[in-house]
Parts: C-alpha cells; structure tokens; sequence
C-alpha cells in the first residue's frame, strides 16, 4: 500500500514490549539481536548529562542502556566505522530519525564509496520525528526557557502537549510545546517526512498510548520477525486502531505543511 | 547492449573499476583503445568518457565529437569527466606535456546525458548504473542526469548550498563518502578542510538533502 505520509507500507500495527524495562523499539531490537538476525544495532546512547553517543549494541544489555528518546540528533558515522569496518560485522541495523534514514537508505541505492560496506546494513529501523536540538540549541534552550543548565537534566520527555524536563534533584519542569518549537535545528523546518519513510520499520509514540507503540510494517521479513519476537514472548502487537493512524497522518500533514513552506 | 569507453586526461582509476561492469552479459564493449583492439569508433547506445578535456590536445576535442554522433547517450565517469575533480588544479608547464595546460570537465565541450561523480566512480555505483540504464528506470537515472548541469563541485558548494543554507541535517554521509577525509564532523556539522578538498563533488552528490535537488524532475540550475 501507498500513502503520502508512511510511505510504501504492508501494515501498521502497535506494539507492546512484554520484557521488564525495555521499550518497544527495544523489545524488538533485543529480539532481532538474541536470534542471531543481526550482529549490532546502531543507537544513540544518552551519556551524562544527555549528551547523545553514537554506539553499537551487540546485545540486549547493550541495548538497555540506549533507552529513552534523544532530543538532539547526533552523526552516526563513527558508530557505523566501528561496526562495520572495524569489526566487519554482515548483519547490522541501524535506527535513527526519518533524516538519518533517508540518508542510509540513499547511501545503499547510491553506493559511491568504495567497498561494500553499506550493503551489510541489512535493517533501517526509523523513529517518527517532528523535529530535534543541536547540542548547543538544546543546551541554550534549556537556559533560556527553564533556566536551568544542562548538568542540571536527567532526562526530558513529551507528554501530551507539555516538554517536560526532569531535574537532577527531583523536581520536574514544564514548558508549553508550542514554547520550545522555535529553538529546533533550522533544518527540521525543510523536513517533511514524518514517519521515516525509508525505513524498513517505524516506531513512534504518536498515535498510541499506555505503554504502546505505533508500529509502520514496510517490509515482509520484519513482519516475520515481528511475529517471532511475539511468539518468542519478547513483545505483542495489534492492528493499530483508525483513530491512531488518523493521529499520526495529522502529525505527519502538519509536518509536511511546515516544510512546504520552504519548498 | 553496446557501449564504448574511451579514457581522457585521468588516472585510470575509474576504468579500472569500469572493468567490472564488463562482467555483466548483456554488455558488448565495442570501442576502447586501452583495452581491445578495434580502432575505429562504432555506433552504441552509450559512450562513457572518464579524464577531463585537455584543451591544448585536438584528438581529445575532435574524438568526443565523433564519440557523441556515434552514442546515443554520454555518460561521464568520475569526478575529472564530471566535474574538473583533481585536474581543476593543473597548472600546465609541467613534464611529460609541458604544453597541456587547460582541462575542462567534459559537459563544457559536448552534451553529456548522464554524470557518475566519485574519484574513482565506484565499482557498484557504476553497475547499478548499468543495471538502471539498461531496465530504463529513468527514476534511478535522474540525479545522474541533473548533475550534469553542475560544472564544478566541492566541498565548498557543500558547505554554500547545504550548511550555510540550513539544509544539513548532520547525517555525517559527506564526512564518510569523502575520499580524501577532508570532512571532519565537528558540532554535529561537516567542516570541509579546502586544503585537502580535491573538487570530487562526492559529497555534494552524495547528501541527502541535496538529492531534493537532485531528485526533482527539470530541476533548473543546481
Ligand atoms: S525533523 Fe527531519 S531533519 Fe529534523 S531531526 Fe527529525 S527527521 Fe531529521
Ligand atoms: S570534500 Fe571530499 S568529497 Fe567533497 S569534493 Fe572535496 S574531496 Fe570530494
Ligand atoms: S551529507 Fe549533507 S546533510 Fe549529511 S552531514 Fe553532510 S552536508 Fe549535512
């Protein structure tokens, strides 16, 4: 099937993580990665102070480590040298925003290096997306519209309409969306893919809630590895209701109309 | 189907690699000195040039005229044919040929249908080529057709058109594509060492937000 805001897609689906303190992006990966599908998955990893890294996890605990949603988005190479030409690994996945997916799934049809090394990043993994931070643009954000520095964070999520930052001694700070949406990279705003329409598989919390994911199928052999993973008691999915979908076709349509306007 | 080679001011590099396309079976190479023996240009469906123009050297100027009456399309391999790549910085006055001294990249002197930047033209980038050329998915073939339009590319176009326009989105795919490693990500941002730069435009081809451009149908002036 064919939509202007997922791509071409088989199914979409939300997803459930069933294992204690993954999510289920993760349950999903872990699985990939314990069945021996791939070798390493490509994430970023929060280090201190929210400061992302780009790492390879071989295994679930490796995996662990990675959760939680990264507001400022970060070049994958050095993660992608390691896996791929350091340790030589055939079977990797990769998992970025619909940017960075895009731009793997370009560098595999359009191989103008030399070697074959993007021929061993064998699953595009996406994160639905509506716009991220630089380093410095988050930590000026920070300072500017909560007052607090980056030290001072041990993580920040969206929840509903809110930007939430949790702070280092307890407290909890919140700002209006709409408040933050200025201080995002400037490419964001040129961006119009939502869903990472290149990728083999997206994740998002847009469209689900209560601990499930919104799940866009692009390629059969995920959906067989999806079916396993529920099978092997890693996670459990579901058709994702109308409702959802028409959530994330709005997020996508808004996001769409942002970038049209720098077309 | 039918294709012809022919090799101009350059380093070999991307013949050499053209060699593997030649291993695919429904390509007959009917003309190319360097490596078969006929020596008379003959009608085929694509004549791939790689080296760029010496301006000082009539046989380069008078055989790619003839090569472009007798191909249906040119294809311009590597970055020297596409783009002046290295040989942008040929000063001239050196030995063995103290009189070769200009050097224009090949869509300054005949119409070219198709460019392949990279310095060498990968081995795989030129068999999907092929492959695409060949199944006419005119979709694939685009990029390579609006490059043509582009006379010059570097890591400064890169830096003007992509950076400086707030268009990067700090994938890292210029810094990895790089042949020389004269990108370094600093800040989540490429920063181009023009020293090092050698002019390839791998980069500026490579970028995905570039292929917006690059992906669009009659796209004007890139
Ligand atoms: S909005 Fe687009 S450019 Fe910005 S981080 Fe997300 S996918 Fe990348
Ligand atoms: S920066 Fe590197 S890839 Fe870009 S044109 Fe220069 S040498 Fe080529
Ligand atoms: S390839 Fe393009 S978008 Fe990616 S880092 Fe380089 S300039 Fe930025």
């Amino acid at each position: 099937m064919y939509s202007e805001y997922f791509g071409e897609y088989i199914k979409i689906l939300k997803v459930r993580s069933l294992k204690k303190g993954l999510g289920a992006t993760t349950s999903y990966l872990a699985y990939c990665l314990d069945a021996g599908v791939i070798e390493g998955a490509i994430v970023v990893k929060a280090t201190e102070h929210c400061k992302p890294e780009a790492v390879v996890a071989r295994n679930s605990e490796e995996l662990r480590a990675t959760i939680g949603t990264k507001w400022v988005t970060i070049p994958l190479i050095d993660a992608i040298i390691d896996a791929l030409r350091i340790e030589r690994m055939d079977k990797v996945a990769i998992i970025g925003t619909p940017c960075q997916c895009q731009a793997i799934r370009d560098i595999k049809e359009y191989p103008m290096q030399l070697g074959d090394i993007f021929e061993r990043i064998t699953m595009i993994v996406g994160l639905f997306c509506m716009g991220s931070f630089t380093q410095d643009g988050f930590k000026t954000m920070l300072e500017r519209k909560f007052g607090i520095t980056l030290p001072e964070i041990v993580k920040a999520d969206i929840k509903a309409d809110k930007f939430v930052v949790y702070l280092r001694n307890g407290k909890i700070k919140e700002l209006p969306i709409d408040e933050v949406k200025g201080d995002i990279k400037f490419a964001c705003l040129s961006c119009d893919d939502f869903t990472a329409k290149s990728a083999d598989i997206s994740f998002g919390n847009a469209g689900s809630s209560n601990g499930w994911r919104s799940a866009i199928v692009r390629d059969e052999s995920v959906l067989n590895l999806l079916s396993a993973a529920a099978d092997a008691g890693y996670l459990e999915y579901r058709p994702l209701e109308q409702d959802g979908i028409t959530e994330i076709e709005k997020m996508a349509r808004d996001k769409a109309a942002r970038a049209a306007q720098f077309k | 189907m039918r294709v012809s080679y022919i090799k101009l001011a350059d380093c070999s590099g991307c013949m050499i690699n053209f060699l593997d396309v030649l291993s695919l079976d429904y390509i007959e190479l009917v003309y190319c000195p360097n490596l078969i023996d006929n020596r008379t240009l003959q009608q085929a469906d694509i004549g791939f040039v790689s080296g760029s123009v010496c301006m000082e050297f009539k046989e380069h100027i008078s055989i790619l005229k003839e090569l472009r009456e007798k191909c249906r399309h040119i294809v311009t391999v590597g970055s020297c044919a596409c783009v002046g790549g290295i040989t942008r910085f040929c000063r001239g006055d050196q030995l063995p040929q103290t009189g070769h001294k200009t050097f224009l990249p090949v869509s300054e002197v005949i119409e070219v249908d198709y460019a392949i930047p990279g310095c060498p033209a990968s081995t795989m980038i030129l068999k999907k080529f092929v492959e695409a050329y060949h199944k006419g998915n005119e979709k694939y073939l685009l990029p390579f057709k609006n490059l043509v339009k582009k006379k010059r590319a570097s890591g400064q176009d890169l830096q003007d058109e992509i950076v400086s326009a707030g268009l990067c989105v700090g994938c890292g795919m210029c810094a990895l594509s790089c042949p020389v490693e004269a990108i370094e990500m600093i800040k989540g941002l490429p920063e181009v060492r023009m020293d090092k730069c050698i002019r390839c435009g791998t980069c500026y081809f490579r970028c995905p937000r570039n292929f917006l451009k690059l992906r669009k149908e009659n796209a004007e002036v890139i």
